[in-house]
């Protein structure tokens, strides 16, 4: 059998642009092969884009993103007044009461 | 091509600025009642609700009182270290640390004294309502049993107490 083979010749042509279907086929592996986090980033960004081509997608997310810039500035400003008040409360106790600031040492 | 590119932006952008906007009118009126009154006396001007004539009013009793509340802290602060060299010194309570603690005790009662009249002389530089709450909230906070009662957060409570 080995010796049959050794001695087989091929003389059929290759079939029209071979080299170039296998490296194309080489090519469609590696990328089948591409991360499914890539793959999702893909598709998300596909989607994205079909969102805000569409004017109510695109109207919807700059409403969004006005009402979460809003919030956190709401947020971060009941944040600031309360902090301010609680320690304008205490400079004025202290400011006032000298066994406070005694005993505070 | 470029739109999709445009209006996230825009939106970043738009996010940014309800923000900045939103924070800077919100905490507007509290900069600038710091930068005006100084933080000791802010608290007082919001929390009492006190016009300008009110607020003026206390601001000079608190400018007053102010070299007063200093001097007694200082007297409080010798007489507090006094009393600790002494029971370092010391295994029992001799003579002269009961002397000192009665000293301190009566100086302690003295610089209440004068706070007090201070929260009194204050109170009646507000609208009465207010310098009864003031009343109660300043008893609450300097002339608690303990020490703990000095605490901002306690003090808030008895604020609300104070409010009902």
């Amino acid at each position: 059998m080995s010796e049959l083979l050794r001695t087989w010749r091929v003389d059929a042509p290759l079939p029209l642009r071979f080299e170039e279907r296998v490296w194309r086929r080489i090519s469609q592996e590696q990328e089948s092969r591409a991360s499914v986090w890539s793959e999702w980033l893909g598709e998300l960004y596909v989607r994205w884009r079909a969102l805000l081509m569409r004017p109510a997608g695109a109207t919807a997310y700059l409403l969004a993103l006005l009402v979460v810039g809003g919030g956190l500035g709401y947020w971060q400003s009941e944040h600031y007044t309360s902090e301010a008040e609680a320690g304008w409360r205490g400079a004025y106790v202290r400011s006032v009461n000298p066994t406070a600031i005694s005993f505070s040492k | 091509m470029r739109r999709p590119w445009v209006i996230t932006v825009l939106g970043l952008l738009l996010a940014a600025g309800s923000f900045g906007v939103l924070y800077a009118n919100r905490t507007a009126a509290y900069r600038e009642l710091e930068q005006t009154c100084g933080p000791e006396l802010a608290w007082i001007k919001k929390e009492f609700r006190l016009n300008d004539a009110d607020f003026e009013r206390v601001r000079v009793l608190h400018e007053a009182y102010k070299p007063v509340c200093a001097e007694y802290c200082q007297r409080m602060d010798e007489k507090n270290r006094e009393v600790a060299q002494l029971l370092e010194r010391s295994t029992n309570v001799t003579e002269e640390i009961q002397k000192a603690l009665n000293d301190t005790a009566q100086l302690r009662a003295q610089c209440h004294s004068e706070m007090l009249k201070h929260f009194f002389q204050v109170s009646q530089a507000m609208p009465p309502d207010q310098g009864r709450r003031y009343l109660a909230w300043m008893r609450s906070q300097t002339l608690g049993s303990t020490h703990e009662s000095m605490l901002p957060q306690v003090g808030s409570h008895a604020l609300e107490e104070g409010t009902r």
